[in-house]
């Protein structure tokens, strides 16, 4: 047992009584509170990806799907458009419960050796992701239809990314590794076809678990 | 009989006996049922036990204060209810100065715990500035979200124990003006509870908000004991980290 491990634990435990809570809370103060909570997230982000290039460092865009979430989410969220607040929903809570389950798994395996303000400000980011998808998806039930949005919003981050290739800031990121597959494409090529069709699965999953969890949790 | 037809009856009786600024009587009674109600009694329990109107507001009858005070009332009663009143002041006076210093040692232990848990989970080094026992960071982490949990306890309770002081302090002041003036032969109002009111709605917050961050600080702080023993090596992390060196 790793104090990190731990540490995000509990974190994760007081994110999900926190989003039940803001379930409960009156429509009017949730939305302020969502709001906020949205703006402070993308304040937060545009400084920490603006800031180097001012500063005479490189430019690097965010490619990962939690660093395009970080954008995405809070950005449809203060919008207020319809359409897009479940792709919104999805991506935030795609993105936070990954990122927290990795690090309750296996965090200090992983992020152990990164200076600690850099992990703080990631659990508070992703943590800030959590709750405005579990929060949004408690409390606005989505169209059936929606579920299409899903797949092709993660499709569309996936080629956003291989486009923005250059400007990744290069290092080991986590899209590329899944999109490259490097030890199958070593290993055994022939099996390509089935770890993409693999991968589709997974993420169609995730779609309908989150489509069942909007539509068990929030009220019609 | 309701709130509304005691109080009905009482505006009646104070005016037909042309009671002085018999507003400030009425106020204190529908304060009263107010209190009575919060802490869930019915309107018709404490209209019963208040008694009936017309005698209440008979009491504050110019002609019958005097009857009172020549019935009742005398020199030798007031001085003893004083005498009583001063001996009894200087133990609750002491009970409340005690309490008060307690207010202030519970604001103190949330401000304390706030800035302790701040410290440790921010990743700089603050010596000289600040001295904390060493301890890996992530372990300090958890001890910091314990002490968060904390502080919102130690705030919560210093936030009660603030209004119970003050509600303790007008309750003894009514208790000795109604001492007082039944000893003179004055008319008494209604007594004022020793607890605070909370509206319902603020009750249940306050509630679950204690619960609330005293499972997290039982939680958090076993979490943190037990990560920084795994941690340590040792039951006794405290001695391997050498803080008490």
């Amino acid at each position: 047992m790793s104090a990190l491990n731990v540490f995000a634990l509990c974190l994760l435990t007081g994110l999900l009584w926190l989003s039940g809570e803001f379930a409960r809370w009156e429509a009017g103060a949730r939305d302020r509170a969502v709001r906020t909570l949205a703006l402070g997230l993308l304040a937060v982000n545009v400084l920490k990806y603006a800031l180097p290039p001012i500063q005479g460092g490189p430019l690097v865009l965010p490619v990962e799907f939690s660093a395009a979430a970080y954008f995405t989410t809070p950005a449809l969220l203060l919008t207020r458009r319809r359409g897009l607040r479940c792709w919104a929903a999805y991506a935030g809570t795609l993105a936070g419960a990954c990122y927290y389950a990795a690090m309750v798994f296996a965090g200090e395996a992983i992020y152990g050796a990164y200076p600690e303000q850099n992990v703080l400000l990631s659990l508070l980011c992703h943590g800030c992701l959590l709750l405005l998808g579990l929060t949004t998806a408690r409390t606005e039930r989505f169209e059936p239809r929606d579920i299409l949005l899903l797949p092709l919003g993660t499709a569309a981050v996936a080629v956003r990314a291989a486009l923005l290739r250059p400007w990744s800031g290069g290092g080991e990121l986590l899209i590329y590794e899944l999109m490259d597959a490097e030890p199958i494409r070593r290993a055994a090529p022939a099996l390509l076809p089935a770890y993409y069709a693999g991968i589709a699965a997974l993420l169609l999953l995730a779609a309908a678990c989150f489509m069942g969890l909007n539509k068990r949790a929030a009220r019609p | 009989m309701t709130r509304d037809e005691f109080m009905g009856r009482l505006e009646r009786e104070l005016l037909a006996r042309k009671v002085p600024e018999p507003e400030d009587i009425l106020s204190e009674y529908r304060r009263h049922f107010e209190y009575k109600l919060a802490d869930g009694y019915s309107e018709e329990e404490t209209a019963a036990r208040l008694g009936d109107p017309a005698e209440l507001a008979a009491q504050f009858e110019p002609e019958e204060v005097q009857e009172l005070k020549r019935r009742g009332g005398s020199a030798g009663r007031s001085a003893l209810t004083w005498t009583g009143l001063v001996f009894a002041d200087l133990f609750v006076f002491s009970f409340l100065a005690v309490f008060a210093a307690w207010v202030v040692v519970v604001a103190c232990a949330a401000v304390s715990a706030g800035l302790v848990a701040l410290c440790l989970l921010l990743p700089f080094d603050m010596q000289p500035y600040v001295q904390l026992p060493e301890m890996p960071y992530w372990c300090g982490a958890l001890h910091a979200l314990a002490l968060a949990a904390l502080t919102v306890l130690a705030a919560e309770g210093c936030g009660y124990f603030a209004r119970l002081l003050a509600q303790l302090c007008r309750s003894w002041a009514r208790f000795q003006r109604n001492a007082a003036a039944a000893a003179a032969g004055r008319a008494v109002l209604p007594p004022v509870p020793a607890w605070p009111r909370l509206e319902p709605k603020r009750r249940r917050r306050l509630r679950r908000v204690l619960t609330i961050s005293l499972a997290a600080f039982v939680v958090f702080a076993a979490a943190a004991m037990v990560t920084s023993m795994l941690t340590a090596g040792a039951f006794e992390y405290w001695h391997t980290w050498g803080w008490f060196m």
